[in-house]
């Protein structure tokens, strides 16, 4: 799979990432430090205090000395700066670690998106014009109106008020996050909220391309073989019908992303999208520049790793 | 928009325009989910412009009721944190939700139509540079960006609606090129070209009516998206600012208070829901409607 | 002769179409007999190949078998469950299709493609994968290990459709159905797949069904032939016979505008005048009488059967070539065009 072409295509796109991360971080850090007053100009301080601050986070160079020393500082050291709430809190680690739980959240929403809506789209597929296809298309719709924060509220209200009202308070989910996956209110109900609008565009597409790859020659072929319907369904059919889902994976993928601004908020999930809309609260703009960038390199890959899924999926391509 | 309207009257299109939209009207009277949509949301448009007028209380009157109250005959929906009136806020919050949503989609089309129609009808350098363009919007990640945006512009209800057409501009523009990449083939604009019209006439005149069927489609799916983006924006507090009501920032009110007051956080999400629905809904019979082959 | 190893009984398929019912094959019966080669032909939409596919059941929708006996081995496949008729299929009875290149599955090894037919009759993984290697040098793949690991994309048309035999013969069937094997293919590869099955049909003993709408195919293949029109057989009988001495007039007709000195060279029959016959309203009496220039008055109402006509050839016409040369003349005949429709009957005419 991995040919001489496929690795010099990855090169060149991760080089491409990095391009693409000077520059969303340039434009984001011209533009923070544009805007009037400075970014300690909340905190009311007065006389030494406040010029030694100014000092301590290089704010009294000129802006050209502070792009330069920041890009230095990112590309050198890995070093994305000091939070201006924070005292002393250094970005970088503060930010790896909340990118892995982030990504830990995706995928599991992914598996909602991909997985759910797949079998979706195959039941209705095979059960073309049945009542199960017509509830399957009209749920769809229902699923990709619900605004994740919605589908998120109901979970919640379900999960944890309704239920510890209907028990007594012997049993209900806990929700928030501890890091060691103690209730289902802590991953897979946000990873739900998360990925369950996006499985009713996945179960769409599944659904039309299925019915599509089930009328092709190839399949009457498979079943002159002898082979078993199962075996038809998954190996012959499924296989060809990914091909056009791949197509919105990489839509889908930053819209997961993005979504989990909001399902981290509410669930209270310690990730990046939960330190970004924080630090823009707080215009803490050293953070909202090194979320940012952050989030500029997870997109470029992850949009990397989708084109690399094709390879695997469509033999046809190749790179 | 008034002479794009009158030019849609007065000037030759194809000839099976005018079919289409006849055809289209009876298509669309016989899906039931479309048509209650659009009766749902004509209510929701009528009862926003009352609410301009007059509402039970004022939206931001504090202590109308006792904070956190539940549904009674005096407040229908409750009372919120503050004791104000939940069903006077969710009233006002679908006269964002819609400003921003209609607001949105003009803006669009103000921006993706012309540019759409220029990439697709001169082609060459034209064209690469807006599809290029049009490629990196999309690999932008657009709530996070309009976050920014937001953050560098301050938030205001146009700033919201300029973030929101910044980021999501792209699928009018990509579909107005593509559906003029394939118009200007057609014989009767070869005609019109033939026959000296100026290339603005045979744009407006020709190719923009005969395209108008997938543009309202596309702009039928772009409320939704909008209302969606600003409630995003307004439930992480970045949008729409207090004591402004939106059904976002209602919402992350009520999530707040879901054990004590659960009617603060149902009562925007499910309006939220079912206005994004409803166009949703709306969206997919016009299609329909419009485009014979796309149904099953 | 031996017995029949095939028996199709008064077969009928029809499609529910929004328009009526279509009846595309409508009361065929035919033997097959241990290693012969039988050919099928007729114009597209004659119901050949809906004839091929009803035997294994593989109509697609909104077709259904809707009447008949398939009888294999004492069995009648039509009544067979679901699963019963899967284990034949590909097993005792072969199909293979007409464009390789839509046939095969684009995400698939070729080689495992061809595993898969064994591996679908219970035959483990490697036994399977050696077979697959023999088969393919069988039917002359060259370099057959690396184009087992080829994906259909990858290999030419003539090599995909000989991978396809390959599946087909994977299980050593009893039969092996062709539909229209040769008609995606460039002229040269033509000639060597149908060497190449004439070559398997001697040395392995299947039996094969040739579906064609090519004359030449059949003269280049088969031994027995069976002429279809508008969903009935409308005259079979052996190959050489039929050719010398073709009774039905449309079977003149396909014979006549048979491009003489290379049949392959032209893909197409040069088409017959007139039009295919709309099988939602099947022309009354003989449904060929629109087209036919030697149709009388009984053509018009009365339906034909096929009756002997010739040793072990039979026919279903009022008419026959015999009695049309008869009362013309052959010099004559030369002259009609076939399937023109004209009167060369005034006097019986309406």
């Amino acid at each position: 799979m991995l040919t001489r072409g496929t690795l010099l295509y990855i090169g060149q796109r991760l080089v491409l990432i990095a391009f693409t991360v000077v520059a969303v971080s340039s434009i984001v850090f011209l533009g923070i430090h544009r805007l009037p007053g400075d970014a300690l100009f909340n905190e009311h301080l007065h006389g030494t205090q406040y010029e030694l601050l100014l000092h301590h986070y290089g704010l009294d160079k000129p802006l050209w000395e502070q792009y330069t020393s920041f890009l230095q500082g990112m590309f050198l050291h890995g070093n994305l700066g000091e939070s201006l709430v924070n005292r002393g809190v250094p970005i970088t680690p503060l930010v790896l670690r909340e990118l892995t739980v982030s990504v830990e959240v995706g995928l599991f929403a992914l598996i909602f998106t991909i997985g759910l809506g797949m079998l979706l789209g195959v039941v209705a597929a095979l059960r073309q014009n049945s009542w199960v296809d017509y509830v399957l298309s009209t749920t769809s719709v229902i699923g990709y109106s619900m605004p994740s924060f919605v589908i998120a509220t109901f979970l919640i209200l379900l999960f944890a008020v309704w239920l510890d009202n209907l028990t007594q308070g012997t049993f209900y989910f806990q929700i928030g996050w501890t890091g060691t996956y103690g209730s289902i209110g802590e991953i897979w109900l946000p990873a739900f909220a998360l990925g369950f609008p996006y499985a009713s565009i996945v179960a769409r597409l599944t659904r039309a391309s299925m019915l599509e790859v089930i009328r092709q020659d190839y399949i009457r072929t498979a079943r002159a073989k002898g082979l078993r319907e199962t075996v038809i369904t998954i190996r012959h059919a499924l296989r060809n019908a990914l091909i056009p889902v791949i197509t919105i994976l990489g839509p889908l993928v930053i819209g997961i992303i993005t979504g989990g601004v909001i399902i981290e908020n509410i669930f209270g999930i310690p990730g990046l999208g939960k330190e970004f809309a924080n630090s823009i609260l707080n215009r803490d703009y050293n953070i909202v520049i090194g979320v940012f960038t952050m989030y500029a390199a997870l997109v470029g890959l992850a949009n990397l790793g989708v084109d690399l899924l094709y390879v695997v999926i469509d033999p046809r391509i190749r790179y | 928009m008034a002479a794009t309207a009158a030019a849609v009257v007065t000037r030759p299109i194809a000839p099976e325009q005018a079919s289409l939209w006849s055809d289209a009207w009876r298509r669309l009277r016989r899906n039931r989910m479309a048509l209650i949509s659009a009766v749902y949301l004509t209510l929701l448009v009528v009862v926003a412009i009352v609410a301009i007028f007059k509402t039970p209380y004022s939206y931001r009157a504090v202590g109308v009721a006792l904070p956190y109250s539940g549904p009674s005959a005096a407040n229908w929906l409750g009372a919120d944190i503050l004791g104000r009136d939940v069903l006077s806020r969710l009233l006002v919050g679908a006269q964002i939700s819609l400003i921003v949503g209609v607001g949105t989609q003009v803006l669009v089309l103000a921006v993706g139509v012309p540019i759409g129609l220029i990439a697709g009808y001169y082609k060459g350098v034209a064209d690469s540079v807006v599809s290029f363009i049009i490629n990196v919007f999309y690999g932008i990640p657009d709530l996070l960006v309009a976050m920014i945006l937001l953050l560098l512009l301050g938030p205001s209800l146009n700033n919201i609606i300029i973030a929101i057409v910044a980021t999501r501009w792209m699928d009018m523009t990509r579909l107005v090129r593509g559906q003029t990449l394939a118009l200007r083939e057609r014989e009767f604009i070869e005609a019109a070209r033939a026959s000296g019209a100026k290339p603005l006439k045979i744009l407006f005149g020709h190719i923009l009516p005969n395209a108008l069927g997938p543009i309202i489609v596309q702009a039928t799916f772009g409320v939704p998206a909008a209302i969606l983006f600003e409630a995003f924006l307004s439930f992480l507090g970045i949008g729409v600012q207090p004591p402004t009501p939106s059904w976002g920032s209602m919402a992350s009110d009520g999530l707040a208070a879901i054990r004590i007051a659960p009617h603060m956080v149902l009562a925007p999400s499910i309006a939220l829901s079912l206005t994004l629905m409803a166009f949703n809904f709306l969206g997919d019979g016009l299609r329909d409607a419009l485009d014979p082959r796309s149904r099953r | 002769m031996a017995n029949p190893i095939l028996q199709v009984r008064d077969l009928r398929t029809q499609f529910a179409t929004e328009g009526g019912i279509v009846k595309a094959v409508d009361g065929v019966s035919f033997e097959l007999y241990p290693g012969e080669s039988l050919g099928i032909v007729g114009e597209s939409g004659s119901g050949k190949s809906m004839t091929a596919l009803s035997l294994l059941r593989l109509v697609p929708e909104p077709g259904r078998v809707v009447g008949g006996q398939v009888l294999f081995r004492d069995q009648d496949l039509l009544q067979l469950t679901s699963e019963e008729i899967r284990e034949i299929r590909g097993r005792d009875i072969a199909m293979i299709f007409q464009d390789p290149q839509s046939s095969l599955n684009p995400v698939l090894r070729t080689g495992f493609q061809v595993d898969e037919a064994m591996l679908a009759h219970g035959k483990p993984k490697n036994q399977a994968r050696a077979r697959t290697l023999e088969l393919l040098k069988k039917v002359r793949i060259p370099a057959a290990e690396s184009r087992y690991k080829d994906f259909p994309h990858q290999l030419s048309g003539g090599m995909r459709q000989r991978a396809m035999i390959a599946m087909g013969l994977a299980n050593a069937p009893a039969i092996l159905i062709a539909d229209e094997p040769t008609t995606a293919l460039d002229v040269t590869v033509q000639a060597q797949i149908l060497e190449l099955l004439a070559d398997l049909n001697r040395e392995l003993g299947t039996a094969i069904i040739m579906i064609t709408h090519n004359m030449g195919v059949v003269a280049g293949l088969c031994t027995r032939v069976l002429v279809m029109y508008a969903g009935e057989i409308v005259e079979q009988g052996p190959v050489e016979q039929i050719f010398a001495n073709p009774q039905h007039p449309y079977t003149w007709s396909l014979l006549k505008s048979m491009p003489r000195v290379d049949a392959l060279r032209h893909e197409r029959l040069r088409s017959i005048e007139g039009m295919a016959p709309d099988l939602l309203r099947p022309p009354s009496g003989c449904r060929f009488h629109p087209r036919c220039p030697f149709r009388i008055d009984k053509c018009f109402t009365n339906e034909p059967q096929l009756e002997e006509v010739g040793p072990g050839q039979r026919a279903a016409c009022w008419v026959t070539m015999d009695r049309a040369r008869k009362e013309m003349g052959a010099d004559e005949l030369k002259d009609i065009r076939p399937g023109a429709g004209s009167n060369v009957h005034p006097g019986e005419d309406r």
